[in-house]
């Protein structure tokens, strides 16, 4: 087995993530810590599960690892402190205080987890009334990204149905191992592309849900999930081949998302503003196990015109183009690189540069397409996987996150947002113009 | 640049495309693979035709993105291989 390290470098998107969580703590939002919860039957193998974690060296050096700056000015690094923490928790469940069953008690649902403190993950299982079990894998972002905690959940789940799971050998990136200063020298080169890009995409007219830049007071993240059922699915699934987007079903969530996102602001008066949406993209291999650790993420940005925003069709042609666009320039790399580069800032000024493009704004709403979590997993651990919910944070800005996945082949919608962004009324708007851009009948 | 015709030698190139740039070692893939199962997405889609405007300086226009022509490589190959020959019944979205 290989050796882990005692220090890495952070990754690019890692930083970013970490910018974020200061910026969402700073207006009185929990930080920027994500969760995927797995309903699980009463077959769970709560012994077995107790002995995986407490025998994974990834789950056990993941727990241990933190961001430290040794010096000012130089880049902070991911540091192992010595001592593993507590990260694994167990529950029973919520009917005791009058709580719907299976609603995932508070010390699990607004678990804390800060990645300059650690530990930055938690396990949590809680025994609900009704015989079932939730696990609950919680990370702070800075740590991975969500294909990194899906891995981390086929991890854990070695075993029948995951007949290659990743191991130690899948944890980290070995490009994080190295600084390689040639390669440094390019990157700034390339980085000059994308600032140029974001300064000037942000000089012009961006809408955005924010009525002011700081909040007046403390705010609120709000959530609301959305299924579909199987006639719904396959109600999508005809809608997005006959808008010709069969394989850019990212693409189809995109664009209704925008188009209901049109809607609210329409409602506001918007005429001219455009919607600027950046899209993480995963820089894996595809197929590959790894790696785990890390965001390993680039950005594209997508900036549709009004004009274009009521009608999904071109919205989808218009993404497609620009991602060609950005795919032929290197943008993603080039962001990246930015991103890359700017890591010795300190954090409050890293947060404060990354905003100068847009005048603070960042975006109109963020949005993500997870795709099918926990693919080809019926069960875990012997417990039958009922429902997989993904609980992301919303950033503010923008002060709105749509973020789409599957499970089964069913897709889950989140609607994650801040209290002082979008009214309840607008909210549904928000979600009704959604369920009619992936639903409806007729082309538009 | 003169565009191949021939699909199979297409394919090959765009075969050879995905595993250095996009597919990770050990994934068994070839012109007949499902693209969806070895996890081709949306982007690497993209990557795919733009290294087909790059290598043969074939252009795939979006009406071309059909369910029918993104089956694989193969399926992909052939349409790239219709449009360089100018030939328009190559499957199209207004089908």
């Amino acid at each position: 087995m290989l050796p882990l390290p005692s220090q890495i470098r952070l990754a690019a998107g890692d930083y970013f993530m970490h910018g974020q969580d200061r910026r969402m703590r700073r207006y009185g939002l929990p930080g920027n810590v994500c969760r995927v919860a797995l309903r699980l039957d009463g077959g769970l193998d709560t012994d077995l599960l107790r002995e995986r974690v407490a025998a994974s060296p990834i789950l056990n050096w993941l727990a241990r690892v933190r961001i430290v700056r040794s010096l000012p000015l130089l880049p902070p690094r991911w540091h192992a402190a010595a001592g593993p923490k507590t990260f694994f928790h167990e529950h029973n469940g919520a009917a005791a205080n009058g709580a719907e069953p299976g609603t995932l008690p508070p010390a699990v649902a607004e678990r804390d987890l800060r990645a300059d403190e650690g530990p930055a993950l938690a396990l949590d299982l809680v025994r609900n009334a009704d015989g079932t079990r939730h696990l609950v894998y919680s990370w702070n972002h800075a740590l991975m990204d969500a294909r990194g905690a899906e891995l981390m959940l086929r991890h854990l789940n070695a075993g029948q149905e995951v007949k290659d799971p990743p191991t130690v050998e899948n944890l980290i990136n070995p490009a994080q191992k190295v600084w390689n200063l040639s390669k440094w020298w390019n990157s700034v080169k390339l980085a000059r592309g994308s600032m140029e890009w974001l300064r000037k995409s942000g000089s012009e007219p961006v809408f955005t849900l924010m009525q002011s830049l700081r909040p007046a007071g403390p705010c609120r993240g709000q959530c609301r999930l959305l299924s579909f059922s199987e006639e719904e699915t396959a109600r999508m699934d005809a809608r997005c081949q006959s808008l010709n987007a069969g394989f850019r079903r990212s693409n189809f969530y995109l664009a209704s998302s925008i188009r209901a996102l049109h809607a609210v602001a329409q409602g506001r008066g918007n005429k001219d503003e455009a919607y600027l949406v950046p899209v993480p993209h995963d820089m894996r291999r595809r197929g590959a196990n790894g790696p785990i650790f890390s965001n390993q993420l680039s950005i594209l940005f997508y900036r549709i015109e009004p004009r274009q925003a009521g009608n999904l069709s071109e919205i989808i042609a218009e993404v497609t183009r620009q991602m060609m666009d950005q795919i032929r320039d290197r943008f993603p790399e080039a962001c990246m690189a930015a991103l890359d580069m700017f890591k010795p800032m300190p954090l409050d000024y890293y947060v404060r540069h990354l905003g100068q493009p847009t005048r603070g704004k960042f975006a109109s709403l963020c949005f993500s397409d997870s795709g099918e979590t926990c693919a080809g997993m019926s069960q875990l651990l012997g417990g039958r996987i009922q429902e997989v919910t993904h609980l992301v944070p919303t950033w503010r800005p923008p002060g709105l996150t749509i973020l789409f996945w599957s499970f089964k082949g069913r897709p889950r919608v989140l609607l994650s947002w801040v209290d002082d962004c979008l009214s309840p009324a607008e909210v549904n708007i928000l979600e009704e113009g959604l369920r009619a851009a992936l639903l409806e009948e007729s082309v538009a | 640049m003169t565009a191949p015709t021939d699909p199979k030698t297409i394919a090959e190139k765009l075969c050879q495309f995905a595993r250095t740039n996009f597919l990770a070692d050990g994934v068994e893939f070839n012109e007949h693979s499902p693209l969806a199962e070895v996890g081709i997405d949306s982007f690497a889609l993209m990557e795919l035709l733009l290294c087909s405007e790059r290598t043969f300086g074939i252009r795939v226009p979006e009406s071309h993105l059909t369910r029918t022509n993104l089956v694989s490589v193969a399926t992909l190959a052939s349409c790239i291989s219709e449009l360089a020959r100018g030939n328009p019944s190559v499957s199209t979205a207004r089908e």
